[in-house]
């Protein structure tokens, strides 16, 4: 299966999604997303705007009910309660830090009705601040705050609950790169010190790989994969995944033998390619075969299992690596190459037929999200890739 | 009286004479009353008529009236007679007109004051003095509206109709039979919420004044108290301080209403039961005037309206609309005989003798102020 | 330096026929004796305000600081839900609900207020409906008292209220709300503690529109009042075109300008800043 509906508890799990949706009118805006996230880890929930993700995101927070499904948090069931009196925080993607309130008072503001005694608030407080080193800045109004110090208050506000699981919208989006990486590093630690279960929602790949502990990339509605960062790089499972995270190279294919490896003909060549087993698989199969522009090597003899003849076409300098661009009958490849002065591509001359080769294990048999999916729900898929 | 158009009374005429609002454009009240054919040929004793006008008069006249204060016919009939365009724009009070004219409001020629008001106005220099010879008819007037003390020699004036100030009364509501301002006091608890006063300051003052036995001009300061008095007892139970009571005299949710005669002659009919009262005591008899303004842009044409209007027909045709009855000899000839011998519009003799003409001053107009003010935020 | 000074003489010219002249005549006139019809003898007099110490007009005064007072609140209590449910829905039912606030807005307000009359008359359509319903057993006697003025200030006024409340509301960010119950707070808590400090300069404005129009009112006092509650708006009225007291008169209006001019002030102080916004998102 390519989606894991099935919800291992094997393991300590705060939160559980056993397959809710959501729909918006005529849009199913959640489509029967079932996830477990273990206790104390770092979950992003990644895809394209209009995924879905945001929508699971304010289910869990409350904000939405499910139309079906059940939403439990360590334990108990919470898919019917107000957000109030769930044990899960959020920070905002624009944080949506009161204005009328001080820095400390946005702090300490989900304390005040929880009849905390005051000694125990100023520690919370004092607490909170310093984790986000916000101490010299508690008397200041968020408009007063940059956009880094803002975030860190939208944080600290949240932690202060003590909530079971913390949810974060997109948090880093409003802020520039440079600002954004370092945040980023900061988030990651401070997750571990606090031991908090995150549920982080990103459509930035990059960011999602390097925080995350596990990853469910969503599109249309769906839960697509879910897995480890590398998992979902190596070995993604559906066209869109790869196509999503990271670059890679489609070949379109039929099965020619379903074995270990899987043997696949290219159309437009007809070129037979040994590809990784591991996805159930039927001869006559229509699959794609998708190889990362960084595993393509230029084949200078016979080491390698795949080989195929192409035309270059266009070749830019990145600095510490070379792209090229191979038309291979009529599909084009992107090949990546480390900035080296052997390489055997630097001799490549624009509009020369080369000849490129990849290992079996680099080149992945994907079955087509079509075939997952099914025709109605493809027409969504190609809504939502369009936006 | 006669067979009545059967329109329902709001359709006719919305507004009083002295409301708050210009009445749209009344329809006929007098469908069943046969065609009053108005014609030089139809009057007597000998009115002059076209004949008597001037050569020339200006083609236009500026009319600034009480609303829905003339029959519908009786301007056209005019504009007809006399080839002249005729405008009005109406006022809800003496005193707002007074205001108005005194603020410089251009352009009318004809003013309607009430007696006192005259006088004020004619201080105050925004009248004309009239000039007599263009208003030979001026001699069927009955000279008991002649040479009044606020205009004497009728130097700034001539009589339009006149009435009196009292109250009308639902007998099929009210039990008792009413006939003084004694009455009209007594009963207002009993009939409490269901009367009506003028929202005018000197009829209010001046009916507790009479009820006391004092006269209706009194500027001592003790009678006007005593007079407060009477009237701050009256308020819980007054339903509507308005000079718009018809409807609600009509429909029955008021019984009682301070009030001018003609307004309850409307009342009745579509409320018959509704009775008029000159109360007993005495009361304020008045005469509204025809008065040109100063400056006025059409004086020969405002001199030719007024003689026009004293032919005893169009008297007779306004009255039987305004039920306030006329001032020259001759009228009753062409008046429907049930109006013509009521005495809520022409009160005999020995009820004439006890009224009183408001004589109006500053004191006057403060005292009663004052007390109204009281009167109002009680 | 700067642009020639005659360039601002038509905004000076525009100030003083319009505003300056006419406060002017008012503070002449409040300072004079009145002696007969229209003869004011002009000097300055303290005459007209003493007399306008007197009880009897202070009262009024006061009457109508209550009724304008509970006239704004109910116009708060109504306007508040009402502007809120307007900010809160999509734009096609806003663009519906907000045309049908205004659509009252383009008829006089005298046929406004009229058409109460005929709403609340004892033989009209509520009092039938409520006596048929059982809620009343005799017909409904509200006309021609305090609280027909009351009903007929709040409708009319009601407008005046909403526009300012809805601007302050329809800017606020959707997600503090949804902060707030993140962070544990019930629909009540959240309401009070960052919906209402945040709305809160419309709800001046809106206060401050309302409550200024309505201590000037006289039409609704005499129309649904049946002219027997007495405000400063009528007794202005009476003594200028009745009583005929111009200084009087002129004093009365004085009174009520102080009354506002107080009013304003404490807005200015209340609100700081915050205040030009407030009147800017609305004039």
């Amino acid at each position: 299966m390519i989606a894991p509906t099935e919800v291992t508890l094997n393991e300590a799990t705060d939160l559980v999604l056993g397959g809710i949706s959501k729909s918006f009118g005529d849009v199913r805006a959640v489509d029967s997303v079932s996830i477990a996230v273990r206790r104390g880890e770092f979950y992003s929930l990644l895809g394209p705007s209009g995924c879905g993700k945001t929508t699971t995101l304010r289910l869990i927070a409350g904000f939405e009910l499910p139309d079906a499904g059940t939403i439990e948090l360590a334990g108990e069931d919470i898919t019917h309660l107000p957000p109030n009196k769930r044990r899960v925080n959020t920070v905002f993607q624009h944080y949506a830090l009161f204005p009328h309130l001080t820095v400390q008072d946005n702090v300490s503001y989900g304390l005040r009705q929880e009849r905390v005694a005051r000694r125990d608030l100023e520690e919370r407080l004092e607490a909170a601040l310093s984790t986000v080193r916000l101490q010299e800045l508690r008397h200041r109004h968020p408009r007063e705050l940059s956009g880094g110090q803002q975030q860190r208050v939208a944080l600290a506000r949240a932690l202060i609950k003590e909530p079971t699981v913390l949810l974060l919208d997109e948090p880093l989006a409003a802020l520039d790169l440079k600002l954004r990486r370092a945040m980023q590093q900061e988030l990651k630690k401070l997750q571990e010190r606090v031991g908090i279960t995150f549920v982080y929602v990103t459509h930035d790949q990059q960011e999602a790989l390097t925080l995350s502990d596990r990853i469910a990339v969503m599109n249309g509605g769906r839960l697509l994969q879910e897995g480890t960062p590398e998992e979902i790089y190596e070995r993604p499972a559906t066209r869109f995944v790869a196509d999503f995270i990271g670059q890679t190279n489609f070949l379109e294919a039929e099965v020619e033998v379903a074995g270990s490896p899987i043997v696949v003909r290219e159309i437009a060549t007809g070129a037979l390619l040994r590809c990784a087993s591991g996805v159930a698989v039927r001869v006559g199969q229509k699959v794609s075969v998708a190889i990362r522009p960084e595993r393509i090597q230029p084949a200078t003899g016979d080491s390698l299992p795949n080989v195929v003849e192409g035309r270059l076409v266009a070749t830019t300098y990145l600095g510490d690596v070379v792209q090229y661009r191979v038309m291979v009958g009529a599909t084009e490849l992107t090949v990546q190459r480390q900035n080296e002065a052997e390489d055997a591509a630097r001799g490549w001359r624009t509009g020369e037929l080369v000849r490129l080769g990849w290992d079996e294990s680099s080149a992945l048999v994907l079955i087509d999200d079509e075939e997952i999916a099914g025709e109605e729900d493809r027409r969504l898929i190609d809504i939502r890739v369009s936006e | 009286m006669t067979e009545r158009d059967v329109t329902p009374a709001w359709a006719r005429r919305p507004v009083s004479r002295r409301g708050f609002l210009a009445a749209g454009a009344a329809v006929g009240l007098l469908a069943a009353c046969g065609e009053t054919e108005v014609g030089p040929q139809a009057t007597k004793p000998k009115p002059q008529g076209s004949s008597a006008a001037p050569t020339e008069i200006e083609d236009s006249l500026s009319i600034y009236n009480w609303a829905d204060y003339v029959h519908p016919k009786t301007y056209p009939q005019f504009e007809k007679e006399f080839d002249v365009k005729i405008t009005e724009d109406n006022y809800p009070s003496n005193e707002d007109a007074l205001a108005k004219l005194k603020a410089g409001a251009a352009g009318y020629d004809l003013v309607v004051p009430t007696g006192y008001m005259v006088e004020i106005m004619a201080a105050e220099g925004i009248l004309l003095e009239l000039d007599h010879a263009q208003i030979p008819n001026l001699s069927l007037v009955e000279p008991q509206f002649l040479d009044l003390s606020f205009d004497p020699g009728n130097r700034f004036s001539v009589p339009k109709d006149y009435g009196t100030t009292g109250y009308g009364y639902r007998s099929d509501l009210v039990k008792e039979e009413m006939k003084s301002w004694e009455d009209f006091y007594r009963l207002a608890p009993k009939y409490s919420g269901r009367y009506t006063v003028l929202d005018s300051p000197p009829e209010v003052v001046g009916s507790a004044l009479k009820m006391l036995g004092y006269s209706y001009n009194s500027i001592d300061p003790k009678e006007i108290s005593e007079a407060t008095d009477e009237i701050l007892k009256l308020k819980p139970h007054v339903r509507q301080i308005t000079s718009s009571m018809r409807e609600v005299m009509i429909s029955g949710e008021a019984y009682v209403s301070l009030t001018w005669n003609g307004e309850i002659g409307y009342v009745a009919l579509d409320a018959p039961k509704a009775l008029y009262v000159v109360p007993e005591e005495g009361t304020e008899v008045w005469t509204d005037n025809w008065s040109i303004v100063a400056g006025a842009p059409h004086p020969a044409a405002a001199h030719a309206f007024i003689n026009w209007a004293l032919q005893p027909k169009i008297q007779a045709q306004d009255t039987e609309y305004h039920y306030y009855g006329g001032v020259v000899q001759g009228e009753e000839e062409f008046l429907d005989p049930a109006i013509a011998k009521d005495p809520s519009v022409y009160p005999p003799e020995e009820v004439m003798s006890k009224l009183e003409v408001a004589q109006a001053n500053p004191d006057w107009t403060r005292l009663r102020n004052e007390a109204w003010t009281k009167f109002k935020a009680a | 330096m700067g642009e020639p000074r005659w360039l601002i003489a038509p905004a000076w010219l525009w100030m003083v026929t319009f505003f300056v002249a006419p406060l002017g005549f008012m503070v002449a006139f409040s300072l004079g004796v009145n002696e007969g019809f229209f003869t004011v003898k002009f000097g300055l007099h303290a005459d007209q305000f003493q007399r306008l110490w007197d009880p009897l007009y202070l009262n009024i005064y006061k009457d109508t600081l209550v009724l304008a007072s509970i006239g704004t609140v109910g116009c708060l209590l109504i306007g508040y839900p009402f502007a809120y449910f307007l900010a809160t829905r999509t734009s096609k039912y806003r663009t519906l609900l907000f045309f049908l606030v205004i659509v009252p807005f383009w008829t006089s307000l005298l046929i406004r207020t009229y058409s109460w009359v005929l709403i609340l008359n004892e033989q009209g359509p509520l009092s039938s409906f409520m006596q048929t319903v059982g809620l009343i057993d005799a017909p409904l006697d509200i006309l021609y008292t305090k609280g027909a003025v009351l009903i007929g200030v709040i409708y009319d006024y009601l407008p005046l209220m909403v526009f300012p409340l809805y601007v302050a509301i329809e800017r606020m960010d959707r997600s503090l709300i949804e902060a707030s119950r993140d962070l544990g707070c019930s629909r009540w808590q959240t309401f009070r503690r960052v919906t209402l400090p945040l709305t809160f300069p419309g709800i001046m404005t809106g206060c401050l529109l309302t409550f200024i129009p309505m201590m000037g009112e006289y039409v609704v006092p005499t129309i649904l009042g049946g002219a027997k509650t007495f405000l400063v708006g009528s007794l202005v009225s009476n003594e200028i075109l009745t009583a005929i007291d111009w200084p009087f008169g002129a004093a009365v209006s004085m009174g009520l300008i102080a009354v506002m001019l107080v009013l304003i002030i404490v807005y200015l102080r209340v609100l700081g800043r915050r205040a030009e916004e407030g009147l800017g998102s609305v004039l």
